[in-house]
């Protein structure tokens, strides 16, 4: 059986729901080869914009969901996550450098540290999403598929 | 994340098991604050089974770390896997935790700071 290439789930926006989405993306990332290092890196640069889309997007609002998409692909894995928030990017372009005592903060920076690609865009309608490319030594093995005869 | 307890002397050792993260860095906060309640305000936090940290996670230290100091008490931590540290040092925020290689030489620390006093 092949395992999947993309995921979709929407999860409600409350602190529980950190941990289920990361039991999916782990799942998902497993079944799909991906490296320890680079399951690591998604899975702190993805649970750093749900987080971002659960607290301040959607402020914690049980009633609004964070999506989260996930694909992979023969280079790459993607990882959109989208909220129903009011907030635009430049809030997050705009916003200031944590203190070292400061309690947040540091989550975008981390993002744009560990993932090979990040990009805001501007939901029509309302809501941020937050799109992150992860294609430097993504995967385990590489699958060769020979031809049946 | 699973939290055990124990004490060494007057310092508490906590050690972690699992993710830091939104949901378990409340959790350590509340269970630092239990220790509080309790007198008990030199905390070691040993990490060698923490596997994952995030921005919450170590909102939660930074946190911790205040609360602490405005106690007269300290925060040390041991421990650190590879991955973690990492994340850390990205943060800038390994200079200003007091971190060891071992949860002994954490504990050394202690007694070593009692008698300069």
């Amino acid at each position: 059986m092949s395992p999947p290439c993309e995921f979709n789930k929407s999860y409600p926006s409350v602190i529980r729901s950190e941990t289920e989405m990361f039991k999916d993306l782990t799942y998902f990332l497993n079944a799909n080869n991906v490296t320890e290092e680079r399951t690591r890196d998604i899975q702190l640069c993805v649970s750093e914009a749900f987080n971002n889309a659960a607290l301040h997007g959607n402020r914690l609002d049980p009633a609004k969901q964070v999506k989260l998409r996930l694909e992979v692909n023969r280079t790459s894995v993607i990882a959109d996550i989208i909220d129903e928030g009011q907030g635009c990017v430049s809030d997050i372009q705009q916003r200031r450098e944590p203190s070292s005592l400061d309690e947040t903060g540091r989550g975008v920076n981390l993002m744009y540290v560990r993932a090979d690609d990040v990009i805001l865009t501007s939901v029509e309608g309302g809501g941020l999403s937050v799109r992150l490319i992860f294609g430097d030594n993504v995967f385990r093995t590489k699958t060769v598929t020979k031809n049946a005869r | 994340m699973k939290i055990t307890r124990n004490q060494s002397g007057n310092v508490t050792v906590l050690a972690l098991s699992g993710r830091l993260d939104l949901a378990s860095g409340a959790t350590l906060k509340e269970q630092v604050q239990q220790e509080f309640q309790g007198n008990n305000v030199h905390i070691h936090l040993n990490l060698t089974k923490v596997d994952f940290i995030n921005s919450s996670g170590l909102g939660a230290l930074v946190s911790l770390m205040k609360e602490t100091r405005l106690k007269h008490g300290r925060l040390t931590m041991s421990n650190l896997a590879a991955y973690v540290t990492e994340i850390f040092e990205i943060t800038q925020l390994s200079h200003i935790f007091e971190i060891y290689q071992t949860e002994e030489e954490a504990i050394a620390s202690y007694g070593a700071a009692t008698s300069v006093q």
